[in-house]
């Protein structure tokens, strides 16, 4: 118990904050980041002996973080609010990067697999491949969600997101 | 179209905006982790002999057993009060997962523990808690009590549903122990009430649709009849001196912007109120950090009444503590974590004979220059505001 204790402890020491940023992304909520945090935190706990010698402890907290299904939370609130299914009418107007809340509003409107390959390929840097194992699906799958993401990105968000040369 | 750099950049400056917001101690993480390694074990049965040991004894009121059970105590060390409540909710969690959820994949425990609450002519505990699913983290929910009450309709079967369009109708049923209890029934809709041998009570109620599709919660009746008669769901017991105390307590409180203004005129700087822990039987805490010059400090203001005062050792674990004028100090550093922890803790009689204490934790292998010194701990203490009124 007292490896496990010391392993685990400066493994969340070194983590924890890129990990909350994750969840963060994910689901646009700091309350429930720190809830799925804390919940894969938990489960990577129980698991430590197994998960470390299988040698990748980030990929298994990130498949419990991108697999929780915790952004799909937003779903009660959309129920609420009825006819924001589609577009949020704040982000057909463009968001402005000065608006902090900008770019969440924009990842808000994605289906939540396009936002796990956002988070995944352009936060985290995974490859296309990296991705595709993380989200159990094709490296097909992962390039089609990901083009279609930066093209409804691209209609909601400023030029101020844009490349300086142009598309690339 | 979009740079997938300047994508990036703004990712990473969006996802940092909340770095700040809602802290958490790495200790926290660990007892957390270690809380649900027990529940786990409980679920798979491995470890058999020492967790039961220590369920029992947990519930039994032998608090501490239970720590001796696990291989290392967590630490940084707490009051004693404290642990003896994540006791009971360990072991209301530990049986739910064992009983509802033994895969682990849908019960969600949250922050809130079970805690042991007393008022006149009750002692219990009950809250719900969340039932994930794939799609919705809160397909459903378990609202789960345990509890000793003198009104005889005390969270009665088929309260939970009673607004609803379609109410439960709860009839006897004859349990697998041979025992009665009440069950209603109605799909994956459910409500038990089951008084034990003892005369504590167990109350269930299953919600597999607060919001949207739960009805595969797979909660049958004989789960139900399992977790109710489990004989490790044992109500802990009241001691005489915890049941004087938590009447003392009654009443008496120092309010959280009192602790706060005590605090404030002591050490100024930030303040930010974290959580109240009371109602416990003879427990009264208030945690908050407190940030100063780029110092953030975990700190606890407690105020633990005459029958269970116990001595600054008992308090704080620790066999040694050093009297100065009518206070006791303690401090102590630990690396139990692979991080070095320090906290020290002061505490003193008030002269009505109740103890007031304040506990004072930095994740650091010693006390930053900056943080708070033991003279200001002491004038602290010293309030007028941390009494019982």
């Amino acid at each position: 118990m007292a490896a496990r204790d010391e392993e685990f402890s400066e493994y969340v020491a070194q983590r924890r904050t890129q990990l909350r940023r994750i969840a963060y992304l994910l689901c646009g909520d700091v309350h429930k980041a720190e809830d799925l945090v804390q919940t894969a935190l938990m489960k990577l706990y129980v698991a430590w002996n197994r998960v470390q010698r299988s040698g990748n402890v980030d990929a298994y907290v990130r498949r419990i973080l991108v697999n929780s299904g915790i952004d799909e939370s937003r779903r009660p609130w959309r129920r609420e609010n009825a006819g924001l299914d589609g577009l949020d009418p704040v982000a057909t107007e463009g968001l402005a990067f000065e608006d902090r809340g900008a770019l969440l509003a924009a990842l808000n409107t994605l289906p939540s697999g396009q936002r796990r390959v956002v988070v995944l390929r352009f936060f985290v840097g995974l490859t296309i491949e990296e991705t595709a194992t993380d989200l159990h699906c094709s490296t097909g799958t992962v390039k089609s969600q990901s083009s279609r993401a930066l093209a409804r990105l691209n209609e909601l968000l400023t030029p101020d997101f844009r490349a300086v040369g142009g598309p690339r | 179209m979009i740079d997938e750099k300047t994508l990036q950049e703004h990712l990473l400056a969006t996802a940092a905006e909340q770095d700040d917001l809602l802290p958490r101690d790495l200790a926290d993480d660990l007892a957390a982790g270690r809380r649900r390694l027990l529940r786990h074990r409980l679920a798979t049965g491995a470890a058999a002999l020492l967790t039961t040991g220590a369920v029992l004894a947990a519930t039994l009121g032998v608090t501490g057993a239970l720590h001796q059970a696990k291989p290392e105590e967590v630490a940084p060390a707490k009051p004693q009060q404290v642990q003896a409540t994540t006791d009971l909710d360990t072991v209301i969690t530990g049986l739910l997962t064992k009983h509802f959820d033994p895969g682990e994949q849908h019960l969600g425990y949250g922050l809130r523990p079970f805690k042991l609450v007393t008022r006149t002519g009750y002692r219990g505990t009950l809250r719900e808690v969340h039932w994930g699913a794939k799609g919705d983290w809160r397909a459903g929910a378990l609202k789960v009590g345990l509890f000793n009450s003198t009104k005889p309709d005390e969270q009665r079967c088929g309260s939970y549903y009673e607004r609803f369009p379609k109410p439960l109708i709860c009839k006897p049923v004859t349990l697998p122990n041979g025992r009665t209890a009440e069950l209603g029934r109605q799909g994956g809709k459910a409500e038990l009430r089951y008084v034990q041998p003892s005369g504590d009570i167990v109350y269930v109620a299953v919600d597999p649709s607060t919001f949207g599709d739960g009805s595969r919660m797979g909660i049958t009746d004989a789960k139900l009849f399992a977790f109710a008669t489990d004989p490790a769901l044992v109500l802990p017991e009241v001691t005489s001196a915890q049941r004087e105390a938590a009447d003392l307590l009654t009443g008496h409180l120092p309010v959280a912007s009192q602790i706060d203004a005590a605090a404030l005129k002591i050490l100024g700087g930030d303040l930010r109120p974290l959580d109240i822990l009371r109602d416990y039987p003879g427990e009264c805490s208030f945690r908050m950090d407190w940030l100063k010059a780029g110092v953030k400090s975990r700190i606890e203001f407690g105020v633990t009444p005459r029958p269970i005062a116990g001595t600054c050792s008992d308090l704080f674990r620790t066999p040694t503590c050093t009297k100065i004028a009518d206070a006791e100090l303690y401090e102590r550093t630990t690396s139990a974590f692979g991080i070095r922890f320090t906290e020290y803790g002061a505490t003193r009689r008030t002269p009505d004979g109740h103890r007031v204490w304040v506990l004072v934790t930095y994740t650091a292998a010693k006390r930053p220059p900056t943080g708070i010194t033991q003279q200001q701990l002491l004038a602290v203490l010293a309030r007028p505001e941390l009494e019982l009124r």
